[in-house]
């Protein structure tokens, strides 16, 4: 059940994505929903989870849209590692943890993309890389997640104490 | 056997992240095919990709009616004057409306063009604030290979219109194709100006602008050239009209005269390309 509602959540957030998402610019930026998912996904499944989840959904952007198979995978893979320690480490309720890991993911998803492209030889400047690292994107994807934690949160989180029979 | 059992989980996520890098080190260099996954995920999206897409426009305008309801009731009595006023400029219009077409740029440059064109729609954007590809879609079993070119048809002066020149195509799947635009950072243009032939060479940026150089320091050059692909090194077809000279920066440490281009398509509204199929 938990594998197909995943499955579900990133089809439908490749699908929109790559369609709507594009035409919503707020000053130019779109939010990553992409990140977002993982890093919420990780917070409600913990490490194995999210980490799955960052190479899937790493792996189809990759493959739509980039040149180069595995930089994304590579980046939402870690994302997904990393945040999963924290699965149990605050409480569910709590809308700022999600809040807090997206911001910090952002900053690492986008200082680790532009090594990457340092490192394949695109023509990039520090400064570019600064200020893609220090950008809107950061508040567009903290917005996001407290959305869509608000959406998953009841979607994934799982009692811990059951009085009924576990199915 | 212990150090295995104890250090299993890192292992595996050690051997991943080698296993990814690997992939990203082969694949940055120019392949020729996509590998059969590719291929299959690509066919498997862009079909629900293309649906969704023509459902957005139609969801776009049922919101832009929800909303134009509030101001509705005021705006109807001012209505009802116009209706009257319009009605006889509806006559005039007509007249002009019966002669242009809705699609007259696209039949116009039907027309003027020998090439082979085919008609294609893109169907999804990179979701990335990093790249400016698209998917299209048309695919390998519509003849479309890779490398080849996609234009859109403009007007430049009265009733001249040319091929204006939008990207190549860097992937092909069945039915869809991976586009990369000249505003991306992976692709350079070879051009030259059509005023005095002088060639040079231009490349998008991260921050979705055309910048370029000139071969020759003591080119002349001034801001409202019309540049047109060169065709040099073959990977675009020559004689495409790429847009104009927005601003000439010349460096003398540097001996170089470098210049900034306003492209002659928003790339911002793209719906519907042209692909040249040779």
């Amino acid at each position: 059940m938990t594998n197909l509602m995943i499955g579900l959540t990133i089809t439908f957030n490749i699908i929109f994505q790559i369609t709507i998402l594009p035409d919503l610019r707020v000053f130019g930026i779109v939010p990553n929903t992409s990140l977002v998912i993982v890093v919420i996904l990780a917070l409600l499944k913990g490490r194995i989870y999210g980490g799955i989840t960052g190479i899937i959904i790493g792996f189809i952007q990759d493959i739509l849209f980039s040149t180069v198979i595995g930089v994304n995978a590579f980046i939402y893979f870690f994302v997904g590692y990393f945040t999963g320690f924290a699965k149990d480490s605050f409480a569910r309720e709590n809308i700022v943890n999600p809040i807090i890991f997206s911001v910090l993911a952002t900053v690492f998803y986008n200082l680790l993309y532009s090594l990457f492209m340092f490192f394949l030889s695109m023509d990039i400047t520090i400064i570019q890389a600064v200020r893609s690292i220090i950008s809107l994107e950061i508040i567009s994807n903290a917005i996001v997640a407290a959305i869509i934690y608000k959406l998953l949160q009841k979607i994934f989180s799982q009692p811990k104490i059951r009085f009924t029979r576990n199915r | 056997m212990y150090f295995f059992r104890k250090y299993k989980e890192r292992m595996i996520v050690i051997l991943i992240a080698i296993i990814l890098l690997v992939v990203i080190g082969y694949t940055s260099v120019e392949r020729v095919n996509l590998t059969g996954p590719e291929r299959f995920i690509g066919n498997l999206l862009s079909p629900i990709s293309k649906v969704t897409v023509s459902a957005k426009h139609k969801v776009t305008g049922l919101f832009s009616y929800v909303g134009s309801i509030f101001s509705a009731m005021e705006e109807n009595e001012s209505m009802k004057d116009q209706i009257i006023r319009l009605e006889i400029e509806k006559r005039e219009l007509e007249n002009i409306i019966g002669r242009s077409d809705f699609l007259r740029n696209e039949q116009n440059l039907l027309d003027v063009s020998d090439k082979n064109l085919l008609r294609a729609k893109i169907i999804g954007k990179e979701p990335g604030n990093w790249y400016d590809n698209f998917i299209i879609d048309k695919g390998s079993k519509d003849g479309i290979n890779k490398g080849d070119t996609i234009i859109q048809g403009i007007e430049v002066q009265n009733q001249l219109y040319v091929e204006a020149l939008i990207g190549r195509v860097i992937d092909v799947g069945d039915n869809w194709a991976k586009v990369v635009s000249i505003i991306d950072e992976w692709n350079s243009v070879s051009f030259k100006i059509i005023r005095t032939q002088d060639g040079g060479v231009i490349s998008g940026s991260i921050d979705s602008k055309l910048e370029g150089y000139l071969f020759d320091y003591s080119a002349d050059v001034i801001s409202g050239d019309q540049l047109y692909t060169s065709g040099l090194g073959g990977v675009y077809l020559n004689d495409i009209y790429i847009g104009e000279v927005d601003e000439v920066i010349t460096s003398q440490e540097e001996l170089s005269k470098s210049i900034t281009v306003k492209p002659a398509i928003n790339f911002k509204k793209l719906y519907n390309v042209f692909v040249i199929v040779e």
